[in-house]
This record gives C-alpha cells, structure tokens and sequence, in this order.
C-alpha cells in the first residue's frame, strides 16, 4: 500500500520538469549591467535611469572597421537611457528596447545625480535594499552633475567602462574620499546621530570634436569621450543632499573619521614664506579616536588624531642636517596643516551644513545610550552647530626617505 | 536487525547444497564389476566427455582394479606414479578382507575419499578426481588428482598502490587462499565452506577472524548463502548481488577486491570475507561508505601524507557527483555567485551554441561513458589512440564547431576524471548514475533542487545497512575511536589501541 | 522494536538544534525593537531558560521509563481527554510546519526561483520529507544529524570570510542600550518561540536512555544551540548595524550578501541557503514526526501509512492557501506568544497531576 502511495508521489513529481523548468535562464539571454545611472529633471518632474551592460557576443572579425567602432563594442559598455516618472517605470521602458534580460548580481556602481540627490535618495536605497536582484555591496556615486552624462563618458584609451572606472577610482581611494556602498549609506541614515556621506564623481569631458563616435548599435544617446574624477565627499542631512566637501575638507573628514588616508600632504606654510620652503609628505597610517564627554550637562567632542608620515621634500631655507628639532619642527607644521583641514571640514559641515556626519550623535548615544535616547536624540540639531570641538593632531614623521641631509645644489 | 530473514537450513548432501541435476540420479549405488560401473559412467556422462578408463591386475593378479577419470582435468603424472605405480608394485596377503583400505594405504596420497554411491563418483570425476573401482567391492576410492590452469599471479590492474605489496587474486581458490593464510597464519581464522550454484558446483569459502565477527553476522550469513538457488555463480559480483541487502540500491555495501592485503587488513579489522572459485575477486562485508577510500597506501606511507590523501579521495567523491550540476546550478539559475571576470567569459563561450547548458552537460557526460566503454573494448594499441582520437575531437573540434561551449567540458572532464580518483572501483559508477540524477533535478529546480537531491540521497545512504552495520557508521552513530580511522588516518598506535579494546570487550560479552 | 530504540548523544544534540531554531531564524527580528544591540544575549538566555522545561519533561519520562508524555496521558486520563489534547498537538505542531514552510519558499522565492509556483518547491520538499519520516525514527535520527553537522559547517564556514573586512566593533559595543524591561520581554519571546523545541521532546523522550550521561546531554544540546544561535545573531548584527538588522527578512542570508572575498568571490548567501535548506527540512521532518506519532496514539494505530499521508496532505494544503511570506511571519509570532507554551506547560501539568493522582 505504501508502496503504491509512494509510486504514485513519484510520478506525479517526476512529470513535473516534463511541464518546464521555471526559472532557467541561459548566461547569453542575460544583460549584465554594471552601472546605474539615476537622475531627476526637475522641469519635467522624470526620472531618467541610465544602465550600462557589457556586450557578450563575440567580437567581429572585421580587419577593416575604424579603430572607434571596434573601440565601442566588448569591453566598454553599452549604455541606455529612459525617462519615466519613476524608476521602476524608466526600467521597465528600458527593458522593452533590450532584448536581453536585466541581471544586476554583477552592478558595481550606481550614480545618482544631483537633484535626484537632493529629492530622492530614500527611495532610491529603499530600492536597491528590498530588490534581492540588486546587491547592496554596490558602491555609490552622486554625480556633479547629470549621472547619465557621468556613464556615458568613456576613457579615450578604451580599454575599460565608466563604470568600472569610477568603481576602481573609488575602491582604490586615489582620490580623497569615502567609498560607501549602498549598504553602508543605509547604515548611516538608519543610525541616528550619523548623516551619510557619498563619494563624488566629476566627469571632466575631452575638448574633441565627438561627432565621429556615435554608436553603431541600437544605442540612443551619443558617447562622450572623457575623464572621471572621483574627487570630494558629498554630504547628506537626513536623506537630502546639502552640498559637497572640496578637496582639502575631504582630507578633513577623513582624518576626523579615521579613514586610512596614504595620500601627499603638504605642510602648510607661516604667512608670506616662500613656495619653495613647502615640505611634501607621503601619509602612510591615520587613525582617529572620538570620545564625548558631557560637561556641565554640554557635550563636548575631543578628537585625537594619530597621523604617521613620510617626508618627500625637504624645504629651502631649513638647516642643511635634518636633526630631531628639524623632525619636531616638520611635525608640527604637519599637524598644524592636518588642524587646519580638519577645521575646514568641521566649520563647512557644522555651520553651513549644519549636519553631522561625523557621527559625534552616535558616539554620545555609544557612551550615554540613555540620555542620548531620552534627551539628545531630539535637541542634536540645535546643538550640533554649537557643538564646541577640541583637536589633538599627533604626527610622526617616521622617515625622510632614502637621503637624510638637504639637496644642496652648487 | 530488520533485514535478517530466518530460513530454514535445507538438507545437505556432502557439501551441502540442495542438487537438483537431471542426469544424476541419487539412489544408483556402486555396482560389483568394474565394467557395469564404467557402463554406468558413460551412460550418465555420455561417450564424448572424455572420460579414460583403464584396467589392472594388481597384487599377483588377484585383485582387479579399475580407474577412470576425466582426462582434461587430471594430471596424468600423478596418477601413474602415486597411483598405479604404487599399486601394480605391491603385493597383498591372500585375504581380501579390507581389500578397499589396503588398497588405500597404498597410494601415495593422503587425499582419498571413499565414496558409496554413483552420485558421489560423478561429482569426483567432474573435480578431477580419479575413481578406482575394485572388482567385487560396492565402494569406490576417490582420490584426488586434479590438474589446476592458473594465471600467474599479476600486479593489480583495477588497484594500482604505490608502496604497498602488488599481488592479487587469481581464479583458483587454493592459490588465493595461500595468498590469505600466508597473511594471516593464525589458528583464529576460521573457515566455512559452501557449494553454491545448481550447475556450477562453486566453491564459495567464508572466513574470518574468530570473536571479532558478530555472531548474528555470520549466521545470517550462512543462511542467504544457503538459500542461493541459481544455475550458476560466476564470480562475486553475482554472489554479492545474491546475498546483499536491498540490491537495488545506487551505493555498494560490499567492497570488491582485487588485492590479498585488502582482505587481510579487513579482516583483522572485524569484517568477514568471502572467496569463491573461478573468481579473482574477494568478497568484504561489513562496510560503511567510508570504507571505500581507504586504500593500501594509507598504511604504507606517513600519517600526515596519509591523512591529506584520504581528504583528496573524500573531496574527489564530492566533485565527481556534483561538480555539474554545481555548475549547472550557477550557470542557469544563481548566476550572482560566479565572479564577474568569469562570468564574462562564460558568457563569450556560450554565445552561438544551440543547446541549452543541461542538454549539454547530459550529452557530454553520456559521451564520456561511451568513450570509456569503447576504449575498454577497443583491442591493443589502438585503444590509445582512439582514446587520444576521441579526447582531441570532442574537445577541440566540438568547441570551435560551437557545439558546445569549452567550460562544460572542463567541467565534464573534471568530474570524470575525479570519479576514477577514488580507489574503489564499485563506486565508480554509482557516482556517475549520482551525477546523472542530481544533474536532472538541478536543471529543473536550481540549486534548491542540488539540495533536495543530495538530502534525498544522504537519506538514502542513513537508512542502508550493510550486514548491520549502518552505511555512515563512525559518523552518524558517532563511534570517536574509529572516527581516527575514516576522515583521517591517525598514527597506527592509536588506531590499534581502539581495535584492542573493541577486542577485549568482545571476548567478555 | 521501535518503542525500544534508543538515541545516542548526537542524535539528541542534533535535535535540539534543529528543533530550537526552526522558526527562531526567521521571526528573531521581532525582538530586535525591545532589545536593540543586545539581541544575541536575549536570544541566549532565552534559549537556556528551556533548560527547566526540558528537566520537567525529562523527570516524568523517568518516572514511566519507555513511555512519552502522550503515552502517559492516554494510561492516566482515557481515551478522550488525550484524544482531544493530541488533536490540539497535531493542529499545533500543522502550524508550525505550514509557517516554517512558508516562510522558507518565500525565502527560495526571493533569492533564488523567481518564477516557480510555491505549489512545487513546497510539495518537494513535504514528499521528501514524508519518505524520510517512514522510515522509522533511527533513521531520521541519523539524518538529522547528518544535516545539523553539514549545516553548522557550511554557516560558520561562510561567515568566516566576513570577518577582516565587514565586521565593525561599533555595532556591538554598547551592549546595553534599551531599557531592563525591553531586555526582559525580548528573552521571554525567544523562550516561547523556541519552545517549539518542547513540543518534539515531549514525543522523542521515550527514546532517550534513562542514565545521567544522557541528562546532561539534553543539557547540553540546549546550551549548545544557545551559544551557536547567539553567535550567529552577534554576527548578524556585527556585520549589518542593529538598525539595519531589524528590517531583515531572512536572518543569515541576507547577512551574507555583504561578505566578498577580494573582488573576485560575492554571493555567498547562496552557501548560507543551504543551512537554511536543512534547517526547513528537518523542523518539516519533526513536526510532521510529532503529528504522526500522536495520531497514532488517538487512532490507535491503524493504518500507520495512511494517517503520514493525511497529516502531510494536512501540511500542503493551508500552505499552498496562505502562500505569503508576512502573514506567516505574523501567525509564527502569534503562536509563538500566545499558543505553544502555554500548551506546553498545560500538558506538562495535566501530565504531572494525572501521573501523581493514580499514584496515590
């Protein structure tokens, strides 16, 4: 009898990949796309989603095409663009042009413009968090300015695209800035007493004629050919964009933070010194620590900063032996140059932004989980811009390079 | 113990086992003339079966004997000079008294049977013996005089090692019993004997060490050898088939030998074995599924090189049945864990092949089975190249065609060749039918269906038992002492120290 | 035979492992609110205060040696009143297959099948997991136990990989950020909900040899899983803030899609699935186990096959009605506040009044 049962279960489960297997999907029916542009117009109130994919089909064997088209194909990218008042409505007009099918397990970046930035970028995480399709490692860029153009410049070498350029440029961090992925910027607008940062990407187009490079394919936008510069922090109050740090307050915020910073510095200069007398340093370790203290019922931020260092050039006027009062001196002038940006950053972010992204809210919550709950989680954007900041750089100088004594030219 | 079934013993002959032949007939007794017996032997057996007759006066004329015997089977040295010699020199006294056992104390050889009836002369002829009739005398000797055709004794084909001893079975049972007791010339190893098959007569020998076997084993043992009733045995797989429980499982719960030390390492070990005549084979039971990687070599090299090739076999098992249908499970359904780099290639691989990835990989593991079988069969030297012939046409031809694409055959090829890593050659192919299966259900339900798969096959092997043993046994019934012995091969000290135990506590209850 | 058989150590450690985290793994986040960053410790003591339950059920097993709690009550009360208490048990332990199954198609649904009909992967996996229930408790003893060690590698394997890179200290220190109270009924929710595991003791107690040895590893078992669970949710929270991991649907999977190994190795929440595969298939394998062998005793054991095939017939068919993975969520969460422990504790008393009464 339960022989009988179990035959009849088997049948009844082995017909069924006779009626077809649901889910299969072929590598070659997929388009993998590796970079989603987000932007909003704020005339006509659209959305425009611009995805970039790679081309899989094998390459022509065509000795006789222009080296531009031959460029275009393979490795570069092909990028789309659509409007719609929503996003998923911009996707789904995408998907009705390209034939294969969207697969975004392998997105590296995703790029939201600047007036997305401003209105969206709630909804734009929410988005990408609740879709299982779409990882939340996937870094995040906030374009200068429109994220379609942002994808749709190509390196004029050709050999990479802009996608995987902006990624690499901001994994490698060879700009100065803070490599978020969409997971980490949700981590920071969920925790209160933290704001979120994004990277910046500029896009620096070539001064060339471009009419010769449009796209051979079903492409619809033309191709720009230039620059990606991942260069600044842009900075959030809640889920807005307020505005973007420049170069030397981004240095700022990572020292303040603790980000590993193995940049060149320079020390900064007493005023009217000469150019020549600038030390260039090479940054090999930064490490930070936050601690806030109440006092008086007022809290207050002490920020101790631990910065090793490297010289690269030695100055003019200073004493030809390099001895450990020179090193003293060279030290202190590090430190007062990484105070100085560090000052920079907190009075762009406190007084013009007004917004926290320091985290100093989170530490305090860290220290005094109750009274943060109870009394400061409301009052921290009044206090915050008044918030009274101690700095304490420390910056060791461990060598001078590969000479001791100054470059002393006859 | 479910699966023991209890059957009654059938009556036994000599060399019990129920005989149900045509032509002998049970009742005929040995007739008083020589040449009435000789008739009777030519009307069982038939003019052309070879068999030679001869008769002699002996002792002054006054004793006449006859000797048959079958003449393809018998050395014909040893009968004229321990047989007839002896006899036609010797020189009774007049009294014929016990003329059978004086005659007997005659021959020079110490294997002689007396036999009653023409059953039992028959069965004699037909081992090779030679039956000596005595004229007036209702009995016949028996004497043994067979003239055995062995191969020599080969390295091992199916079981290559590298450092331990290179000699294997043979089909003669005496020459492979040598081979046994040589290893283990101890008065523990205990012997039983069987016939088995109507028509083949096969001598089937089951030995172990005493009061390492449980009890119950053995009997049950005996009794599925006893209730055997097929025409003929040739060789132990058929055996095995017979006297295994639930045959018609994918995993082997014997383990198939070519090699003498095997048997003797598992014997020693607690495991019972069973030979049997015309087969190079030895029969080992009871195994877990973790016995089938474990190989000679484990004992001859180090532990550390022991250890780290066992976890290559077991790793081996694993990539040849699911090796696919991993592949498959990443290619079509889940393609988010492969990396990007590598999925880029993939994808160019497969722009422009017409079939689906699971045709694919179904075709090709079927082509490596018929290749494998054809290189089997193909005679001498040109097995190698067609074998070469086939590897270089599947392989080069079949991508640049666009057939298939070139990372389904890497995958394919990787799972067959990990499949013949393991050492037992009766796993062999259960892994690739494993392949097929799991192959199926991944192209239907993704990696959800890879899982479903291997939990209903891990099931399947929870719920085998070989001879009482369950198939996982140092893993699921968790036993730490010979868990030294599965995964990892420990030092011998600590090994030997958990047999020890096992063998005092054995000999007390 | 089968009432004779006894569970050797790894089989009650395996049990109990499944058996605790069957539902646990996904409605967890439930607490999150009232517990914050100290969820991994609520989940812990949570689980060791089932130690007492368990000495309970253990005591009046020894004192009716080869009988469990439902063998009991059918000596002591009649056929009646434990007809209707194992009727309430079946129905109970149905629940909690039908939202346990739920739950994980769901999970299937969304990271892996998009397109298959629920219908199918549910139906698999309840077939399969009637095949393995009949074939008698030994059995599904060992493959439990083959599922929980393949299942603890594989996790802790994977979130390996998460550690240099992924895990932040910020997340876990301060441990105490909510009030005492939140603490406390974060505790007790995760006692209730993982008193899913009582119901299945009830019915294996018979099973398991009556010596010290044995006790302690009940014990054990449940400590065990307490510190394994634990770890598992502070890693959780380590790698994806408490704020975070309150949103979270599927515990460890969703979790592992942050790991990467360098650039080359993403993904890794397809290797988590499997534990959670296991995890589903074995608390499907109790559950129905329990029902059957409680069905057994109210129709007196005929037609043993017969009854498995209705009580799975019993699990598909409100399965594949309710179909949502948030319903289910909520009704695990309500069953687990307001249903299986207090039955739990009204049969342990019913048990031991009833065993005292004939006594005297």
């Amino acid at each position: 009898m339960i022989k009988r049962m179990i035959s009849l279960i088997l049948v009844i489960v082995l017909s069924i990949p006779l009626s077809g297997c649901w889910d299969y999907s072929e590598y070659d029916s997929l388009a993998q796309i590796i970079g989603v542009g987000i932007d909003f117009n704020p005339q006509t109130k659209e959305t425009t989603v611009t995805i970039q994919y790679i081309s899989t089909s094998k390459p022509e064997q065509s000795s006789s095409g222009s080296s531009t088209t031959k460029s275009l194909s393979g490795s570069q990218g092909i990028v789309h663009s659509a409007s719609d008042k929503t996003v998923v409505g911009a996707l789904t007009k995408l998907q009705q042009i390209i034939i294969k099918k969207f697969f975004f397990g392998y997105m590296k970046v995703v790029v939201v413009g600047k007036e997305a930035a401003k209105r969206d970028m709630a909804d734009i995480i929410g988005l990408c968090d609740r879709t299982p399709s779409m990882r939340s490692t996937t870094y995040i860029a906030i374009s200068s300015g429109k994220a379609k153009d942002t994808l749709s410049t190509i390196d004029i070498s050709g050999t990479v695209s802009s996608s995987q350029e902006i990624y690499s440029l901001i994994k490698k961090g060879t700009g100065i800035t803070n490599p978020t992925t969409i997971e980490q910027f949700e981590e920071m607008l969920t925790i209160s007493g933290w704001e979120a940062t994004a990277p910046r990407v500029v896009t620096v187009e070539k001064k060339s004629e471009n009419s010769k490079t449009k796209n051979t394919q079903k492409d619809m936008d033309q191709v720009l050919f230039g620059d990606q510069k991942v260069e600044g922090i842009a900075v959030f109050k809640k889920q807005y964009y307020k505005g973007a740090l420049n170069e030397k307050e981004s240095f700022g915020y990572c020292w303040i933070t603790g980000k590993k910073v193995t940049q060149y510095k320079t020390s900064s200069l007493p005023k009217g010194d000469k150019r020549e007398n600038l030390l260039y340093f090479t940054m090999s370790d930064s490490k930070s620590s936050i601690k806030v203290k109440l006092e008086k019922g007022k809290p207050k931020v002490y920020i101790a900063i631990n910065v090793k260092a490297e010289l690269n050039k030695y100055s003019k006027d200073a004493s030809d032996e390099i001895t450990p009062e020179v090193i003293d001196n060279m030290q202190k002038s590090l430190s007062e140059s990484i105070y100085q940006d560090v000052k920079a950053a907190l009075e762009k972010c406190q007084r013009k932004y007004k917004t926290d992204v320091f985290g100093f809210g989170f530490e305090l919550f860290r220290k005094y989980p109750k009274l943060w709950q109870t009394e400061y989680m409301e009052k921290w954007d009044k206090i915050y811009p008044k918030l009274d900041v101690v700095i304490r750089v420390n910056a060791k100088i461990q060598n001078t390079g590969t000479t001791t004594g100054k470059l002393i030219v006859e | 113990m479910k699966t023991f079934k209890h059957i009654e013993k059938k009556s036994n002959g000599i060399h019990g086992a129920p005989q149900t032949d045509s032509k002998e007939t049970q009742n005929q007794s040995i007739l008083s003339t020589i040449d009435e017996n000789f008739d009777t032997i030519v009307s069982i057996l038939g003019n052309d079966a070879g068999v030679t007759n001869g008769k002699y006066s002996i002792s002054n004329n006054e004793v006449e004997i006859g000797v048959a015997y079958v003449g393809c089977m018998v050395d014909r040295a040893t009968i004229s000079q321990q047989v007839i010699d002896p006899l036609l020199n010797c020189q009774f006294d007049s009294s014929l008294n016990d003329i059978l056992m004086k005659v007997q104390s005659k021959i020079n050889l110490p294997d002689v049977k007396i036999a009653s009836d023409i059953k039992q002369v028959i069965d004699g002829l037909l081992n090779g013996n030679t039956v000596l009739f005595i004229q007036n005398v209702n009995a016949a000797l028996i004497i043994g005089s067979r003239k055995v055709e062995k191969r020599s004794i080969n390295k091992p084909s199916n079981e290559a090692t590298v450092l331990a001893s290179l000699d294997t079975f043979t089909e003669d049972l005496d020459t492979n019993l040598n081979l046994i007791i040589r290893r283990l010339p101890t008065a523990d190893l205990c012997f039983k004997e069987f016939i088995v098959g109507n028509l083949s007569h096969t001598k089937v020998k089951l030995f172990w060490i005493g009061g390492r076997v449980d009890k119950k084993i053995l009997e049950e043992v005996e009794h599925r050898i006893l209730h055997i009733s097929l025409d003929n045995i040739n060789g132990i797989g058929e055996l095995a088939e017979l006297i295994e429980d639930k045959p018609l499982s994918v995993f082997p719960k014997y383990r198939q030998t070519e090699r003498p030390d095997v048997v003797a390492r598992n014997v020693v070990e607690g495991k019972f074995a069973i030979l049997c005549d015309n087969s190079s084979f030895g029969f080992i039971a009871p195994i877990s599924l973790w016995d089938n990687f474990k190989t000679m070599d484990d004992y001859s090299e180090r532990v550390l090189v022991s250890t780290f090739l066992r976890m290559v076999r077991l790793l081996s098992f694993f990539i040849a049945t699911t090796s696919s249908s991993i592949y498959l499970a990443f290619v079509t359904y889940d393609q988010s864990i492969v990396p990007p780099s590598l999925a880029l290639n993939i994808a160019m691989g497969r722009e422009g092949v017409p079939f689906p990835s699971v045709l694919e990989l179904l075709a090709m593991t079927f082509a490596i089975a018929v290749i494998r079988e054809a290189s089997l069969r193909i005679p001498g030297s040109v097995g190698y190249f067609i074998g070469s012939l086939a590897a270089i046409v599947l392989g080069q031809a079949a991508v640049s065609a666009g057939y298939v694409s070139a990372s389904v055959i890497i995958v394919v090829a990787i799972a067959a060749i990990a499949a013949f890593a393991v050492s037992a050659t009766t796993l062999v192919f259960p892994m690739r039918l494993i392949n097929y299966f799991l192959i199926l259900i991944t192209g239907v339900l993704g990696m959800f269906g890879l899982i479903c798969g291997m939990t209903i096959l891990i099931c399947h092997a929870v719920s085998l038992e070989s001879f009482g043993m369950p198939y996982l046994y140092p893993l699921v019934p968790f036993n730490r002492k010979a868990m030294m012995n599965t995964f990892i091969r420990a030092p011998l000290e600590i090994i030997n120290r958990g047999s020890k135990k096992a063998k005092k506590e054995k000999a007390r209850g | 035979m089968e009432k004779n058989d006894k569970l050797p150590i790894e089989q009650i450690i395996a049990f109990s492992f499944l058996g605790i985290i069957g539902n646990v793994v996904y409605i967890h986040t439930w607490i999150d609110h009232d517990t914050d960053r100290s969820s991994w410790l609520a989940a812990f003591l949570g689980i060791l205060l089932l130690i007492p339950f368990a000495l309970w059920i253990l005591y009046l097993g020894k004192r009716h040696p080869q009988y469990n709690i439902f063998d009991i009550l059918y000596n002591r009360l009649g056929k009646i009143p434990t007809g209707i208490i194992c009727i309430l048990f079946i129905f109970i332990n149905v629940a909690v297959a039908v939202t346990q199954l739920n739950m994980f198609t769901q999970m299937v649904h969304v990271f892996l099948l998009r397109s298959t009909p629920s219908w199918v992967i549910m139906f698999l996996m309840v077939s399969m997991c009637t095949w393995i229930v009949q074939k008698g408790t030994i059995k599904m003893g060992r493959l439990i136990t083959v599922l929980t060690i393949i299942g603890l590698i594989n996790y802790l394997g994977c979130f390996v990989f998460a550690f240099p890179s992924d895990v932040s200290v910020k997340s876990i220190i301060p441990i105490f950020d909510t009030t005492l109270i939140g603490f406390i009924k974060g505790t007790i929710f995760i006692t209730c909900a993982s008193s899913e595991y009582l119901l299945i003791f009830m019915v294996i107690v018979r099973h398991i040899n009556k010596c010290p040895k044995y006790d302690k590893w009940v014990v054990g078992g449940i400590v065990i899983t307490a510190i394994i669970f634990s770890i598992a949710i502070l890693i959780i929270i380590a790698m994806m803030s408490p704020e975070l991991a309150k949103r979270i649907a599927f515990g460890g999977v969703n979790a592992a899609r942050i790991i990467h190994i360098g650039e080359f190795l993403q993904g890794l929440e397809l290797l988590v699935f499997i534990t959670y595969q296991f995890i589903a298939t074995g608390k499907t394998i109790m559950s129905l186990y329990c029902s059957w062998d409680s069905a057994k005793i109210v129709f007196a054991n005929k037609k043993p096959n017969l009854q498995l095939m209705i009580l799975a017939f019993l699990i598909i068919v409100p399965s594949i009605w309710l179909n949502s993975y948030n319903v289910a969520y909520y009704l695990a969460v309500f069953m687990s506040k307001f249903i299986i422990l207090p039955f739990v504790i009204l049969v342990l008393l019913l048990t031991t009044v009833s065993s005292r009464i004939k006594r005297k």
